[in-house]
């Protein structure tokens, strides 16, 4: 476990962005300009799968004090404050967040091999918190996306937190290939590039702290329940094969489960909401499964559970987008914020479209008024109320301040 | 930090539940079903934080982090009262009861509470929490009925398992590993160990078994030692701060044996249950020690320890047992009596561990060769005896040769190879036998005639037999007594140069002249003296005094040689150096005019032995004979083998030298060449013509011995014998003859 000074004073946060062709100059220029020549106790990378991850971190590590915490992933798209006509992919991109100053302490760890047993490696993954000590704290998570049971992971690390700590995050992409992701974990000495792993960083401050969520999607059509699942594959929904029921519901032919990427453009913007007391938790339908008539989701969907398809539309899905990163603003309780990161879902890039990704930014830019950076993500986590944290097709955003 | 308004639809309804119910109910255990239950409520109610009490007791609790659940939220709470929780919070509560009639007093008896930040609970949602913790309760009860049948059924099929190892007479390390093993798989796994006295120092407690108890303290022994003492056969929470240990006596033939201990799992409403259980286990290893006792009682009383096979007092008596059978139902019993062949030789060169080793062995292979109706025993020392029931003669033959057969295999005995052999004698019972003992007498009979008339045999008793015996046993008492009453003499036949029919040495040879039966041959007195140790001191008596006559006729003859046969019992006895070392010194004979002659047979049957033992004579500057060449099975290139200087070819093959006899001419000089080239002496024994002294020569045999020289002659003739000899140098050796045997 890496980390920094106690909190003391003032807090700083600071973002850089490069599309460069090289990657290690990209993430030397992106560090050094969040960093903008101040002593970072935390950088936070995210680029595109284009670049070699390795070379790019040796180039942030470059511009970076040797005992910064640096983590990060890869992604499928990136969100900066820094550039007005910043869209997501498909050129090569970096985005680095930075933060440092007395008011912030970080303290960060790894847990190798998270798919053997994910709740016991949400547990470890917490074990980062023990020593922090500020007056308000967070924990950041950094997941291997194709991670299926991430909620068990969130549950294991809330069984060892508790109610007390806020825990915030977002899961490492691919864009779309779903074959590799890659998590970032080191110090401005060097950084591994791991997979199959959770990355964690403990994070107080002085400062108040705020979490948001929103996600812009609404129920369509009637109630279904689950009556057929294991993990995140859906057998039966109302006692009859999924795929078809699934089908139906969206007015879709047969003959879409036959190709898998017109099946997964469709699907979505379709995906399922499952009833939950605070509203609904959305899984996103990434693939079907035609002679087990079966849909799968990247998440769990437990069998007994009430579902609905959901729909949206591009504005409701930015307006979503602010209001996640309002909802973390106002946990400041009226402080200034100083920046944020944001974990917007990747399928919404799917359903914005790539020419929407500029207005979400802008409508983003314009309504917070403060440094933010951020990835499209496989996964968000946030957990405030409640004990559940992890989230799909939603934005999740920490606000600093 | 502040968060968001909550949404406040809910799409309550029976689903809510079954999804809750399918979670819940995956769980085997009861630990897991609770926790399960609590993240989903938790999760369902998007509520912070929750406690699941059982019996009074805490047993799950989630969102209160690191900090110990608080008190005040422990209390008896309402339904939406308000809670301020440290570091958390003020919270609303709603509670859930799992005890309803169904599951009072079962240990299922509880309340499931959660706590929410800032929004109440609905009464919808209250009522759905009740729903789900009653459901918990039935699940809870539902598993305790499971895994107390789970469990009941498990101890069932652990004891019969134990019950089977045990009448099987499985090893009881084996039997007291598995009863641990069984206790720590019901016990839930906890640590468990089973400790016993110290027949040596009963007040000592030794651990038996430690495999199934990681950690084992003092604390874990100070316990086993209050339940020794009586303290408490079952648990004792006072000598425990934290958890507590159970402890289970052991006891055999009514006293404190021992105890086994376990550290519980779970809650205290079950320790009485793992008390029981633990108990149930005692008491296995109570019955294992019990049994193991008394089996070995009479294993020691009736059992060979070394082979496990019964003793001669347990054959005797089931070979009576057979007998009796027998002669009822007039059938046949056939006693094989097996004696090892040169089983002494290893023990005495190996040491008797290995000695031990080779005799379980060959208790194995004996009894791969019978029936498993058959009875095998070991008799004692190197004897071994077979009882075949329903099996007449001839059949008792091959079972014999079967185990010949399998005796003659080498023996890997602590890393090494080790050749014996078995002669066996074979006796069918018979109206003349009065008892087991005189048929197994028969048995033994045979057995020597197997052993005289060469190793490896089998043969079956004729009443002849008998007599011979009885001979032979008057023969041996006499042989016994003759050591002392000058009966026994040597006798010396001259060797002489082939070339200048000079006299080069002298051969000792033992007499005994019997007051009965006259000159008793040493073909006849050697085997019988051989049998037993007698050989080693009439051996060392014709070493010491044909040393004293060398020493004498030096005085006369410096240089003249000395050959001295020696047994190949001789030779195995380690002392036997000493002895001629000691003899040679006594009489001041320089080493190298003494020889030593062994017969082939020796090498033939432990070349290493052989080899070791003749190097340590040839340590003392001796020189080695081998007597009789030719009449054993070594071949020619075995000579250069052994530190050999001397080969005596044997007389069989001089008998028969003639000029026409162009066969026998070859076979003595391929023998007499070998030795040459291997620079190793010839000597001719029973030369009785010139015409064999003439080919001799010619084939350039060194030395010859026999009639047409001399006779045998006591030792006082010596003397004569050679003044005469030089006195008519140059006349023809038949001349020369002193006939006084």
């Amino acid at each position: 476990m890496r980390g920094s000074t106690e909190p003391t004073g003032d807090r700083w946060f600071g973002v850089g962005s490069s599309t460069g062709p090289r990657a290690g100059q990209a993430g030397a220029d992106a560090a050094r300009a969040a960093q903008a020549g101040r002593r970072a106790n935390l950088v936070v990378v995210f680029c595109s799968t284009l670049y070699d991850a390795a070379e790019l971190l040796e180039g942030v590590c470059s511009v970076t004090p040797d005992d910064a915490v640096v983590v990060g992933s890869t992604s499928m798209g990136e969100l900066v404050s820094d550039k007005h006509d910043w869209a997501a992919g498909p050129q090569p991109s970096v985005v680095v967040a930075a933060l440092g100053g007395p008011g912030f302490a970080v303290r960060s760890t790894f847990v190798p091999r998270a798919s053997a047993d994910h709740r016991q490696a949400g547990i470890e993954a917490a074990s980062v918190m023990d020593q922090v000590n500020a007056p308000n704290k967070v924990m950041l998570m950094i997941l291997d996306g194709l991670l299926r049971e991430r909620h068990k992971l969130v549950r294991g690390a809330y069984s060892v937190l508790g109610a007390s700590v806020p825990i915030v995050g977002g899961c490492a992409a691919d864009n779309l290939t779903y074959t590799l992701t890659q998590q970032f974990y080191g110090t401005g000495q060097a950084v591994d590039v791991l997979s199959d792993s959770v990355v964690a960083v403990g994070l107080g401050s002085s400062g108040p702290l705020g979490v948001g969520l929103g996600h812009g999607w609404h129920k369509h059509g009637q109630p279904m329940v689950v009556t057929g699942s294991n993990e995140g594959e859906v057998f039966l929904i109302d006692n009859q094969p999924a795929l078809d029921v699934y089908l139906r519901c969206i007015g879709a032919d047969k003959s879409l489960a036959e190709d898998a990427y017109k099946f997964r453009e469709v699907a979505f913007n379709h995906p399922l909401g499952l009833s939950r007391g605070d509203g609904e938790d959305l899984r996103v339908i990434h693939s079907a499964n035609p002679e087990r008539g079966s849909v799968s989701c990247l998440a769990d969907v437990p069998q007994g559970a009430l579902v609905w398809t959901m729909r949206t539309n591009e504005r409701s899905l930015i307006e979503a987008a602010v209001s996640s990163c309002q909802m973390a603003l106002d946990g400041l309780g009226g402080a200034e914020p100083v920046g944020l990161l944001i974990f917007d879902c990747g399928a919404r890039v799917v359903r914005l479209g790539r020419g929407n990704v500029s207005a979400e930014q802008g409508a983003i830019r314009s309504a917070v008024g403060a440094p933010f950076a951020g990835f499209y993500t496989y996964g968000e986590i946030a957990r405030t109320r409640g004990s559940r944290g992890t989230h799909h097709l939603t934005v999740a955003s920490l606000a600093l301040a | 930090m502040n968060g968001p308004a909550s949404p406040t639809s809910y799409h309550w309804s029976v689903h809510q539940l079954t999804e809750y119910l399918v979670q819940v109910s995956e769980p085997r255990e009861q630990f897991a079903a609770i926790d399960a239950a609590l993240e989903h409520a938790i999760e369902t109610f998007d509520a912070e934080l929750g406690v699941v009490m059982l019996d009074n007791e805490l047993r799950a609790s989630l969102g209160f982090g690191r900090q110990e659940v608080p008190q005040c939220f422990l209390g008896p709470l309402r339904d939406n009262e308000p809670v301020e929780v440290p570091d958390i919070g003020r919270v609303f509560v709603a509670r859930g009861d799992l005890d309803k009639a169904a599951t009072r007093g079962t240990g299922c008896d509880g309340y499931m509470l959660l706590g929410r930040l800032g929004r109440e609970f609905s009464a919808e949602e209250s009522q759905l929490l009740q729903g789900m913790a009653l459901t918990l309760g039935l699940v809870l009860h539902n598993l305790s009925i499971l895994q107390a049948e789970r469990t009941r059924h498990r101890l069932v099929e652990t004891l019969l398992d134990i019950q089977k190892a045990i009448s099987a007479r499985r090893p009881l390390n084996e039997v007291l590993d598995a009863i641990t093993e069984g206790a720590w798989e019901l016990l839930g796994r906890g640590p468990v160990a089973l400790l016993l006295v110290d027949p040596a120092s009963p007040e000592l407690l030794r651990p038996h078994s430690l495999d199934r108890y990681p950690g084992f303290d003092d604390e874990a022994v100070a316990l086993a030692r209050g339940a020794l003492a009586g303290e408490g056969a079952n648990w004792e929470p006072s000598a425990l701060r934290s958890r507590p240990l159970l402890a289970a006596q052991v006891v055999v033939s009514g006293e404190a044996a021992g105890c086994l201990i376990a550290r519980p799992q779970g809650h205290a409403p079950g320790y009485r249950d793992q008390a029981e259980l633990l108990n149930a286990f005692a008491q296995q290893v109570s019955l294992a020690l019990n049994d193991a006792r008394s089996v070995d009682a009479v294993r020691k009383a009736s059992r060979d320890h070394i082979t496990g096979l019964p003793n001669r007092a347990h054959f005797l008596q089931k070979l009576e047992q057979e007998r009796l059978t027998s002669v009822e139902g007039n059938t046949d019993l056939t006693v094989l009596f097996i004696d090892l062949d040169r089983f002494k030789a290893v023990n005495d060169t190996l040491g008797h561990q290995v000695g031990d080793e080779l005799l379980a062995e060959v208790s194995r292979r004996i009894t791969t060769c019978i029936r498993p109706t058959d009875t095998a025993a070991r008799l004692g020392g190197d004897e071994f005896a077979v009882a075949l029931a329903h099996t007449d003669l001839e059949s008792g033959r091959g079972v014999a040769h079967r185990i010949v057969r399998a005796l003659a295999n080498p023996f890997a005995v602590s890393g090494r190879e080790v050749l014996i052999g078995a002669s066996v004698g074979i006796a069918a019972s018979a109206e003349r036998h009065s008892d087991a003992s005189a048929l197994l007498g028969d048995a033994d009979i045979a057995m020597y005639r197997a052993k005289r008339s060469g190793r490896g045999r089998c043969v079956v008793f004729e009443p002849y037999m008998q007599e011979e015996v009885a001979d032979r046993l008057d023969l041996f008492t006499d042989l016994q007594r003759l050591a002392t009453n000058g009966q026994l003499w040597l006798a010396y036949q001259p060797i002489l140069s082939l070339a200048s029919l000079g006299v080069e040495g002298v051969e000792a040879l033992m007499r005994w002249s019997h007051p009965v039966r006259g000159l008793v041959p040493p073909s006849v007195f050697i085997p019988v003296a051989e049998e037993t140790d007698l050989i080693l001191e009439l051996g060392a008596q014709a070493i010491e005094r044909a040393l004293a006559d060398m020493a004498s006729w030096h005085r006369h003859a410096t240089g003249l040689r000395l050959n001295l046969n020696v047994s190949a019992r001789q030779v195995v006895d380690q002392s036997l150096p000493e002895i001629v070392g000691a003899a040679l010194a006594a009489n001041h004979v320089p080493p190298e005019l003494l020889t030593i002659e062994i017969t082939e047979s020796l090498l033939i049957e432990d070349p290493e032995l052989a080899r070791a033992r003749l190097t340590r004579l040839k340590d003392i500057g001796v020189r080695l004979s081998i007597d009789d060449f030719g009449t054993g099975y070594s071949s020619l290139s075995y000579l250069r083998q052994y530190p050999v200087d001397q080969v005596k070819v044997d007389r069989s093959f001089i008998a028969e030298l003639r000029d026409n006899a162009t066969n026998d001419i070859a076979l003595a000089r391929s023998i007499i060449e070998l030795c040459q080239r291997l620079r190793i002496e010839t000597v001719a024994e029973g030369i009785e013509t010139d015409e064999q002294l003439r080919l001799l020569k010619e084939l350039g045999c060194d030395l010859g011995q026999g009639y047409l020289f001399a006779y045998p002659m006591p030792a006082h003739d010596w003397l004569t014998w050679q003044g005469a000899v030089s006195s008519r140098r140059g006349l023809s050796p038949p001349n020369l003859v002193s006939a006084s045997s």
